[in-house]
């Protein structure tokens, strides 16, 4: 199950490299007097959110449990 | 509609005449999309809860934890294109320029520009329901010359005023730099002056006497021509 949570982590991890990328692209774009900054503050907000629930949630699972495949599907150990 | 400094970058100095984002309506498609996937999974798990046997216990709810995390910043990051999409496509009109900004995702954007003089046609098209109801649509504005391009810009609100607004904002420019004449020549409402030659006398040698022909005249009762007209070209009697 640790895969799992390295998979993730690392998805995590890129996801917040390219929602930084995005804010500073936007932040080139911007048109004086627009909205943007509201918009991306809503945005880091979100995410922030998102994230924060997402790993309260992992952190109270557990990762200790192996893979075991067999016929029938996935089963925890 | 706006009267001020524009904000497009390379166009500073110039005052702004029309600044319209697109309708906010144009997004309502989007929105209920979003909605309808950001509850979706709340719908499933619900669902499956009420049926009363118990799935997510074990490695199940580690996989549907890490799935909906990913799924729900995933739907977050695409909602937050979507809006800058909305958001940064953009029909400017300067004195000297009509602007337009396409913005597709974060990565795609284009910047279409059109002197104010070279435009030949400016249309509004409301075409459906909600655009109906909302009152918006697209605005086109055709260029004049060889070369002519067509920029449609799409889900202004109030497409017939600003198609009327940049017609107008053209014809002042002209107004202003005293080119209307020229304008006309060009889109064919005025024939252009053309100085001809002087033409010689009546009678002399280098008209073509078409009566003196009367032998090759009669030869082309079939409407065939002979050579000897065709080395003269002038005009064949038939």
């Amino acid at each position: 199950m640790l895969i799992l949570l390295l998979i993730y982590l690392i998805f995590l991890l890129v996801y917040v490299v390219f929602s930084i990328y995005s804010i500073l692209r936007i932040w080139s774009l911007r048109l004086k007097g627009d909205k943007s900054g509201v918009l991306v503050l809503t945005y880091m907000i979100t995410v922030v959110l998102v994230t924060a629930i997402s790993l309260i949630f992992i952190a109270n699972l557990s990762w200790k449990t192996n893979f075991n495949f067999s016929i029938g599907g996935i089963s925890g150990r | 509609m706006e009267d001020k400094e524009c904000c497009i970058p390379g166009h500073e100095g110039q005052t702004t005449l029309i600044f319209t984002h697109r309708h906010w309506a144009s997004l309502l498609k989007q929105i209920v999309v979003i909605g309808f996937f950001l509850l979706l999974p709340i719908i499933i798990l619900v669902t499956v809860s009420l049926t009363g046997k118990s799935f997510f216990h074990g490695i199940v709810l580690n996989f549907i934890v890490v799935a909906i995390s990913i799924y729900y910043m995933v739907m977050t990051t695409f909602a937050f294109t979507e809006w800058i999409s909305f958001y940064y496509n953009i029909l400017v009109v300067t004195e000297t320029e009509v602007i337009e900004i396409v913005q597709n995702g974060i990565f795609d954007r284009k910047i279409s520009e059109i002197s104010i003089l070279r435009i030949q046609d400016v249309s509004a098209e409301i075409n459906g329901f909600w655009p109906t109801l909302f009152g918006y649509g697209d605005v086109v504005v055709e260029s004049a010359g060889d070369n002519t391009q067509k920029y449609v810009i799409k889900n202004i609100p109030h497409p017939n005023e600003v198609a009327s607004e940049i017609l107008k904002f053209h014809n002042d420019q002209i107004a202003r730099e005293g080119r209307e004449n020229e304008i006309a020549v060009g889109e064919g409402d005025l024939r252009k002056r053309v100085e001809y030659p002087p033409q010689p006398p009546v009678g002399t040698s280098n008209n073509i006497d078409v009566d003196n022909n009367k032998n090759s005249d009669n030869n082309n009762s079939t409407g065939d021509i002979s050579k000897d007209d065709l080395d003269k070209g002038g005009e064949v009697k038939f």
